[in-house]
């Protein structure tokens, strides 16, 4: 098991900086931001729980370029449904992965159900350590939304 | 007994709706299906593939839709009137702050017990939280 941040780094290493990223809500987006260099493009998902696999495959079905969801395992459970919407429609750009810490930390930690080793429509769960509180996001939703806009017109 | 506000966006049949709002430049659909808006479903299921994802629950599609707006898409969301209930959060803490414009084609449901409360408040529901993004059809088939 290894600690969130180590965790995130991994992801934004693996994939790069030609990635279009979406991070959950909670923890998941804080935590991101506080470790996205300038050249990651993110959309921070910080409300609605849960949409985060369903926004990045509405965004891989219309790009070329690599999406990768960075999901957390409260989120997952919440939307269960996506995962076979994700295996049966997803474009091979779109990756998606759960950061599982076993709880919901950003609101106290409270345990969630533990998660099946795998599920459909899922690249990779990563076991991550509960810990940390990274600070808030420091930018406007509709902010973000231009931004994402903006570079995936270009 | 329904209070309505904005008459403009309360139709009577789906019957040429897909074919107008392509026409206005929406090229994206997600939904769940409604037997009021058989026209409209079965002619988006003719779209070619890609334009239209099926989703598994309300909630989902606007979260596909968002996805197709931030990729510069004009996206479009079919539903019942049940399905206000699943997707009010999504619009709440997610469009409206994102700034992210999603057309919601709503079927409306009012005369079974199950569906008279949603039936006499999905309107003023959309109004309330500030959403005018909307059509409701209001079809004839509202026994199925």
């Amino acid at each position: 098991m290894r600690a969130r941040a180590e965790a995130i780094r991994y992801l934004l290493d693996r994939h790069g900086s030609g990635a279009l990223y979406v991070a959950s809500t909670g923890y998941v987006a804080r935590a991101v931001h506080e470790l996205a260099g300038p050249g990651h493009d993110v959309f921070y998902m910080q409300g609605s729980m849960g949409l985060a696999p369903a926004i990045g495959l509405g965004i891989a079905l219309h790009t070329d370029r690599a999406v990768v969801v960075i999901n957390g395992d409260g989120a997952l459970l919440m939307s269960l449904g996506a995962t076979h919407t994700l295996r049966d429609h997803a474009p091979g750009n779109l990756f998606h992965y759960v950061l599982d810490n076993g709880c919901h930390e950003s609101v106290g930690g409270q345990p969630c159900a533990p998660l099946e080793p795998g599920y459909p429509g899922v690249t990779e769960i990563l076991k991550v350590e509960p810990g940390g509180r990274p600070p808030r996001v420091k930018l406007e939703p509709a902010a973000n939304t231009r931004l994402v806009r903006d570079v995936l017109s270009a | 007994m329904r209070l309505a506000t904005s008459d403009s966006r309360i139709v009577h049949s789906d019957v040429g709706l897909l074919a107008n709002l392509l026409d206005q430049g929406y090229d994206f659909f997600s939904g769940v299906p409604d037997s009021g808006l058989k026209t409209f479903i079965a002619d988006v299921y003719g779209l070619p593939e890609g334009r239209h994802i099926p989703a598994t629950v309300e909630s989902e599609a606007v979260g596909l839709a968002a996805g197709a707006y931030l990729a510069g898409r004009r996206p479009c969301v079919y539903l019942q009137n049940a399905g206000l209930g699943h997707i009010i959060n999504p619009l709440a803490s997610l469009c409206i702050p994102y700034e992210i414009e999603v057309l919601l084609v709503i079927g409306h449901r009012h005369t079974l017990p199950q569906h008279r409360v949603m039936g006499d408040v999905d309107q003023q529901l959309l109004e309330l939280i500030g959403w005018e993004r909307y059509l409701i059809v209001e079809g004839k088939n509202n026994e199925g």
